[in-house]
């Protein structure tokens, strides 16, 4: 650093701030401007090998361009002031970003590209700049002598440059899938976002699809205002539980009978675990202070049977919530392509991965809820996955350097 | 233990603090004065721990809890940093916070929610959030030094003793920062399969992290530059606050999966 400093000074005066934040505005503006007169960058990002290609192609030329022909650019780009103005420059682009709802709207903002920041111009530019900065500094640091200092500078700014470039460059080959599959059912065909259809290398077949649900909550709504009776001491909503006794403001709630599966029958719920079944309860509300007692079932509904809330007053109704999802998964026999079988149970975020592949539990019909006889499973098929964790291990390594040590001289 | 103790906790915890603080002020006193700073923060800490059991999942989800989880942090690294510095200061300032977020708590706790959605239910939960709570606290920290080192530049002091404080105080701060972007990526990447989405609270958390890298930068290349240093540490600090509050309430907050709390 104060190498630099000095020999810059004597030779020549090396660009500094004014000049790097100059030339990093420029960039962006330039950009604005092509974004303005041609519309937004389509870029499509290349699929294999034509990715690995571009990457090689990009460090052969940047290595070229620092080891070989030198020169003052090279010098003022592997500047720390150069990398301070094209941090600056970046920040500023995805402030944009942060104030602007993105992908909506239209107008001046548009034409300029703020509404798709990622996918426009300036921030191409500007981002393709700050990666070649990023770069010319890792080759500045790559020579001995390697102390800890260097390594941890290294597996930070490599680290980066990974995930920066694998991230990015990887997504060409990634592939997002779902597959539907009922049960009882086998399936290999999946589609992605436009409906293109793919047979993917290997079959799942659904036995059985399992959603367990927390317990229904009750809470009380003011008929005037259609909202939740606000209550600092009480819980409203409260989860039900068989012998609940709690309280929402004036009220006393006392549970008398509650079923998580239930059925009318005639004014009435009975317990029955059957496909439709919902929770229903039975419940005594009080309200000493105006001298109201009601009693009455309520029940959540689902498509098969309607809901049932319980009028409390003019003013006031106790309604029983849909239950929310506590887990849910799919019992599955996976046929991989060498014939070999496996059966799993797949829920989120516990996914079944397969070479470059990775199969997640997304979603079910979720009209029928808990009964749903349809699973769908995302696909993903991420070939530069390890690249980038490798890149990501790198910046934790990295970073436990600065942890241990802070600012070292 | 739940949040009908909260009061309880609360004012106990402020009694605690405050009788530190004092004594930390009269220079009086160390050993009680260490006793009641531990106590006080073990108070909340204890509080919280009975709270995750009660629940039953880390309690995480609202906004209440993790103002929990902050004054906790907050009153941890407060109480770390003013043992290793010994910066009466400091010790004012994040205890300050500390029972400033216990009484907004006070004032307005969130809904009382026991259920935790599937998406989050991930072992990189907990730390993605601690991590984050430990670096926010330390870079909070390091924008009072900078304000502090304003302060001296402007009684025509010195305040190159201040940031290099700073300087290792914000190294420590953005490794825990750049731990919680990555676990959060990895995060994503197995819960939802991909690494980053440009979320609104994503997009604020990469501001930060990079307003503390043109620290970082400029500290290396320009150390004799002060003010360049101390500005960027205090616009830095409002970035980042913008990031911990104000993205639920940004134009652009809507359908962010951080935002879970209705």
């Amino acid at each position: 650093m104060t190498e630099m400093q000095n020999g810059g000074k004597k030779k020549q005066k090396l660009w500094s701030y004014s000049e790097s934040f100059s030339f990093s505005f420029g960039l962006i503006i330039a950009g604005f401007i092509i974004e303005y007169f041609t519309g937004s960058a389509k870029i499509i990002i290349p699929e294999w090998p034509v990715n690995i290609i571009f990457i090689v192609g990009y460090v052969i030329i940047t290595a070229v361009t620092y080891y070989v022909i030198k020169g003052t650019v090279v010098k003022w780009m592997v500047s720390i002031p150069s990398a301070i103005a094209a941090v600056s420059t970046m920040t500023i682009i995805v402030l944009f970003m942060g104030f602007i709802p993105q992908n909506e709207g239209d107008g001046f903002a548009t034409r300029i590209g703020l509404t798709h920041v990622t996918r426009s111009w300036p921030y191409l530019m500007i981002s393709l700049y700050l990666l070649t900065v990023l770069t010319f500094s890792v080759f500045k640091r790559l020579k001995k002598p390697f102390n800890l200092k260097k390594i941890a500078f290294l597996l930070n700014h490599i680290g980066l440059w990974i995930v920066i470039v694998a991230a990015s460059l990887g997504t060409g080959d990634l592939k997002r899938l779902n597959l539907y599959v009922e049960e009882g059912e086998s399936e290999r065909i999946a589609i992605d976002a436009t409906r293109t259809q793919y047979k993917v290398p290997f079959e799942i077949e659904l036995h059985d699809f399992v959603m367990e649900e927390y317990p229904p909550k009750i809470a009380i709504y003011s008929n005037m205002t259609g909202e939740l009776v606000k209550s600092k001491a009480d819980k409203n909503p409260v989860s039900i539980a068989p012998d609940l006794n709690t309280s929402v403001g004036e009220w006393e709630i006392e549970v008398n009978e509650y079923y998580p599966d239930a059925i009318p029958e005639k004014e009435k719920y009975k317990p029955m675990e059957t496909t439709g079944a919902a929770p229903a309860a039975l419940l005594s509300v009080t309200n000493p202070e105006k001298n109201i007692s009601r009693q009455g079932w309520v029940t959540a509904g689902n498509a098969w049977i309607e809901s049932k809330r319980l009028p409390l007053s003019r003013a006031f109704t106790l309604v029983m919530l849909a239950p929310t999802a506590e887990r849910y998964a799919s019992d599955l026999t996976i046929t991989l392509p060498d014939g070999e079988q496996e059966r799993i149970t797949l829920e989120v975020n516990k996914p079944y991965s397969f070479g470059s592949w990775k199969i997640y539990q997304s979603g079910y019909d979720s009209q029928k809820g808990k009964y749903s006889e349809l699973s769908i499973l995302e696909l993903v098929y991420d070939p530069w996955l390890e690249v980038v964790y490798t890149g990501i291990f790198m910046l934790i390594f990295g970073s436990l350097y600065l942890m241990l040590y802070g600012k070292r001289k | 233990m739940d949040w009908t103790v909260y009061p309880i906790i609360t004012y106990l915890t402020t009694a605690l603090l405050a009788g530190g603080m004092l004594l930390t002020a009269l220079k009086k006193q160390p050993l009680l004065r260490n006793i009641l700073l531990i106590a006080g923060v073990l108070t909340m800490s204890v509080f919280t721990a009975g709270l995750w059991i009660e629940l039953g999942r880390p309690p995480m989800r609202t906004l209440a809890e993790t103002r929990l989880w902050y004054s906790v942090f907050l009153a941890f690294t407060g109480l770390i940093l003013f043992y290793r510095w010994k910066m009466p200061w400091m010790l004012y300032y994040s205890m300050g916070m500390t029972l400033l977020f216990l009484f907004i708590n006070l004032g307005s706790p969130d809904t009382y929610d026991e259920t935790l959605m599937p998406a989050l239910q991930s072992p990189w939960f907990v730390p993605h959030v601690i991590v984050y709570i430990i670096g926010y606290a330390l870079l909070a920290a390091s924008s009072l030094m900078g304000l502090h080192g304003l302060w001296t530049v402007y009684n025509r002091k010195s305040p190159a003793k201040i940031l290099e404080h700073a300087d290792n105080v914000v190294y420590i701060g953005f490794a825990f920062l750049t731990f919680g972007l990555l676990f959060g990526a990895l995060w994503a990447k197995e819960a939802w399969g991909h690494y980053w989405t440009w979320d609104p609270k994503e997009t604020w958390a990469f501001l930060t992290w990079f307003m503390y890298l043109i620290y970082i930068h400029i500290r290396y290349k320009n150390p004799k530059k002060h003010l360049w240093a101390l500005w960027t540490l205090t616009l830095a600090f409002v970035i980042l606050l913008i990031t911990w509050f104000g993205v639920n309430y940004l134009p652009t907050a809507a359908n962010s999966v951080h935002t879970y709390t209705s």
